[in-house]
C-alpha cells in the first residue's frame, strides 16, 4: 500500500502539471496576452504588461487594436468591430442636446468576467449582465457603475439640463484614483473593471425585459443596459422623465439601430 | 392602365440605368457632418490628387480628402446606402474602396477640381461583380495599387487571401500570405513597394498559449511583416520577437509604406507610434511619434502614406485627435 501511495505521489509530482496547465485554447476564447501584450514585448508572447496606470484612451486602444474590424484570428474567427460610445468632439452638429460624454470599453465590459471562479481564465470578456460571478455580487448578475449626474442649473433630476459627469465608485467620488487601483478580488489590480469597482446600480440584468430587449426595460425599474445611464435621450430615460419606454422596445434590441460599430450613436437615433 | 404604369416605370428605370445613375447616393446617416467634411473614424490612407490625401472613414461611411498642408478635410463623399468603407487605394483619379457592407471592392472616379464640390462617381466593382450585387470579399480591409504596372492588390482579411486585379476589374491571380513554414495566421494590412515590386503584409501572428519548453505551444507566433514578390513568393519576414533582428520588437503592425531607400514605415496601433524597419535586415531603425490624445500625437494609428517627394509621412490616426496627422520630413529626402 505504501508503495502504491508513493507511486501515486511521484506520478502526481511528475505529471500533475498536465492537469493544472491551461488546455490549449480553442481559439474562440481570449488569451490573457491578447490584451496584455507589451507593445515592445515582441508580439503576443514576448512580453506581458499590466494595464494598470493606462489612461482610459489607452485602455480603449488595447481593445480596438483588435476590434477595429481588421483582425481575424488564426482559427478564422473575426473580432467583432466596435467603436467607443462617446461624443467628445465639437462642430459635428450632431445632437448637441446630449452634451459631451464618453463611455469607454471597460465601462460596459468586464474583461475579467469569469475570473471569479465560474469558467476558465480564457473564456472571459463578458458583457455586463452576462453570467458573471463577481467579487461584490451574490446573485451572479453583473452590474454597471452608477453614473454621476449633475442636475444642471435647475438642480432638478430628470430635466434636460442633466449632465453625466462621470462614474461613481466605492468611494463615491467621480474618477477617484482609488477606483482604478482597488483590489480586484484576485490579489491584483485592474483599471476600471466596472463590475468590480462600481456601486451596484439597481439591477441591470442582461436578460432584462423578459429577454426581449435586454438593453432597455420598458417597465420599472428602467435599468436595462442602456437606460441605466441615459438621462437625456428622447426615450428610455432611467428616471422615467420625458419620452416613453416603448420606443422600438419590440425590436431585436437597441442595437438594431444603435450599433456598436457606430459607437451606439445613431443610424436612426 | 396598371400595366401601362408599370411599363412606364420600368422604362424610366432602364433609362436611369443607361444614364449611369448607378447606386443610390443616399447617405449612411442624415447627418450634417457629411455635408461638412470631417474625419471621425479614419482607417486606410492613400495618396490623392490635387495635393490631398484620401482616407476611408467608418463613422460616416465616407471617403474624405484632406489637404496635405493644412490637414483640413476638403471634401467627403459618402458611399451608397449602408456603405462601410475600409480598404483604400488610388490610381490617378480612380479610387478603389473596400466596402465591407457590400463585400465588394468598388471603383470610383473622382469628379471635380478637388474643391468642396468634388464627388466620387461609381464605375464598377472589381471581379466584374454586377452593380448592386453582393461581392466575393469577406472583409476587404487592405488595398494597394501599383500605378506603373496598373495592378490593384486586395487583402481579404477574413478569407486570408490576396488577389491581384487590373483596374478594369479582371482578376490576374491570387495567393494566401503564408509564412516560411507554410502557416497562414492573421493578416490585417497590405502595402506594395512599387520600386522593388514587393507586397508587404502586416500580420498579428498567433496568440496561442506559449511558454518555453511547452510541447503543444508550437502554433504561437509573433506579429510580423511578410514580404512577397509580385508572384506571391515569400521573400523575407520581419518578426516582432527579435528573431529576425535583435533590435526588432513589436506586438501589432497595421498599415505600411515603403521608401525608395529600403525602409518600411509601419503603424503600431497598440504602441501609438510608427515603426521604421530596414527592409533587408529587419532591423528596427527608428520609432516615430508619441502616443497621446492631443493633435500631433498618435492614438491607434492604422495606416500610413509616405510622400516620397517631400518625405512627409501621413498617418491615419483613429483615436485621440481622430484625424490625419503628419510627421513632416519623417521619410527624409528620397
Amino acid at each position: 500500500m505504501r508503495i502504491f501511495a508513493w507511486f501515486v505521489g511521484v506520478a502526481l509530482l511528475a505529471f500533475g502539471w498536465l492537469v493544472l496547465a491551461p488546455v490549449p485554447a480553442a481559439h474562440a476564447a481570449m488569451e490573457c496576452i491578447e490584451c496584455h501584450a507589451d507593445p515592445n514585448g515582441g508580439g503576443f508572447h514576448g512580453g506581458f504588461r499590466s494595464l494598470t496606470g493606462l489612461t482610459r484612451d489607452e485602455i480603449d486602444v488595447v481593445c480596438l487594436s483588435c476590434h477595429d474590424g481588421s483582425y481575424t484570428n488564426p482559427d478564422g474567427i473575426q473580432a467583432p468591430e466596435a467603436a467607443v460610445h462617446e461624443q467628445t468632439y465639437s462642430g459635428s452638429g450632431k445632437a448637441p442636446e446630449y452634451g459631451t460624454f464618453k463611455a469607454g470599453c471597460l465601462d460596459c465590459h468586464n474583461t475579467h468576467g469569469l475570473l471569479a471562479g465560474d469558467g476558465s481564465l480564457i473564456e472571459n470578456l463578458q458583457l455586463l449582465g452576462a453570467k458573471v460571478l463577481e467579487a461584490s455580487s451574490t446573485d451572479g448578475v453583473a452590474r454597471i457603475r452608477k453614473p454621476i449626474i449633475d442636475f444642471g442649473a435647475d438642480g432638478t433630476a430628470g430635466t434636460d439640463d442633466d449632465f453625466h459627469t462621470g462614474w461613481e465608485c466605492d468611494s463615491g467620488i467621480a474618477d477617484d484614483p482609488a477606483c482604478d487601483t482597488a483590489d480586484d478580488g484576485f490579489g491584483g489590480t485592474h483599471v476600471r473593471a466596472p463590475s468590480f469597482y462600481g456601486n451596484l446600480y439597481e439591477g441591470s440584468p442582461w436578460a432584462g425585459n423578459g429577454g426581449v430587449n435586454p438593453w432597455a426595460n420598458d417597465t420599472l425599474p428602467y435599468n436595462g443596459s442602456c437606460n441605466s445611464c441615459h438621462t437625456r435621450t428622447n426615450h428610455h430615460r432611467r428616471d422615467n422623465s420625458g419620452g416613453d419606454h416603448t420606443h422600438n422596445i419590440d425590436k431585436a434590441g437597441c442595437v438594431a439601430c444603435h450599433s456598436h460599430v457606430s459607437g451606439w450613436l445613431n443610424k436612426g437615433g | 392602365m396598371r400595366n401601362m404604369n408599370r411599363t412606364a416605370l420600368r422604362l424610366a428605370l432602364a433609362l436611369l440605368c443607361l444614364a449611369g445613375a448607378g447606386p443610390v447616393w443616399s447617405q449612411t446617416e442624415s447627418d450634417p457632418a457629411t455635408a461638412v467634411p470631417q474625419v471621425q473614424n479614419p482607417r486606410r490612407i492613400a495618396e490623392g490628387p490635387n495635393g490631398q490625401v484620401l482616407v476611408t472613414d467608418r463613422r460616416y461611411g465616407t471617403v474624405v480628402a484632406v489637404d496635405r498642408n493644412s490637414l483640413e478635410p476638403v471634401w467627403s463623399a459618402p458611399l451608397p446606402q449602408e456603405g462601410a468603407p475600409f480598404g483604400l487605394a488610388v490610381m490617378k483619379r480612380l479610387v478603389f474602396v473596400g466596402n465591407t457592407s457590400t463585400k465588394n471592392v468598388e471603383v470610383y472616379r473622382i469628379q471635380g477640381s478637388g474643391g468642396p464640390d468634388t464627388t466620387l462617381r461609381f464605375a464598377h466593382n472589381l471581379g466584374k461583380i454586377p452593380t448592386g450585387a453582393i461581392g466575393p470579399f469577406e472583409n476587404p480591409i487592405g488595398i494597394a495599387a501599383d500605378t506603373n504596372e496598373k495592378l490593384v492588390f486586395v487583402l481579404d482579411g477574413a478569407a486570408k487571401r490576396i488577389e491581384v486585379y487590373k483596374p478594369n476589374g479582371s482578376i490576374q491571380f491570387g495567393f494566401e500570405p503564408r509564412d516560411s513554414e507554410g502557416v497562414l495566421l492573421s493578416p490585417v494590412s497590405l502595402a506594395v513597394d512599387e520600386l522593388r515590386r514587393e507586397i508587404l503584409v502586416g500580420d498579428y501572428g498567433n496568440p496561442a498559449p506559449y511558454w518555453a519548453g511547452c510541447s503543444f505551444c508550437a502554433a504561437a507566433a509573433p506579429a510580423r511583416i511578410l514580404i512577397y514578390d509580385y508572384g506571391g513568393e515569400l521573400l523575407f519576414e520581419i518578426r516582432g520577437d527579435g528573431t529576425t533582428h535583435w533590435s526588432t520588437w513589436f506586438a501589432r503592425v497595421q498599415g505600411m509604406a515603403a521608401s525608395t531607400d529600403g525602409r518600411i514605415f509601419a503603424a503600431d496601433p497598440l504602441g501609438g507610434r510608427i515603426l521604421v524597419f530596414d527592409r533587408y535586415s529587419g532591423a528596427l531603425l527608428e520609432e516615430l511619434g508619441t502616443q497621446g490624445s492631443e493633435e500631433g500625437q498618435l492614438m491607434l494609428p492604422l495606416d500610413v502614406w509616405l510622400d516620397r517627394e517631400t518625405g512627409d509621412l501621413f498617418v491615419s490616426n483613429n483615436r485621440g485627435a481622430r484625424r490625419v496627422e503628419v510627421l513632416r520630413d519623417a521619410g527624409g529626402q528620397q
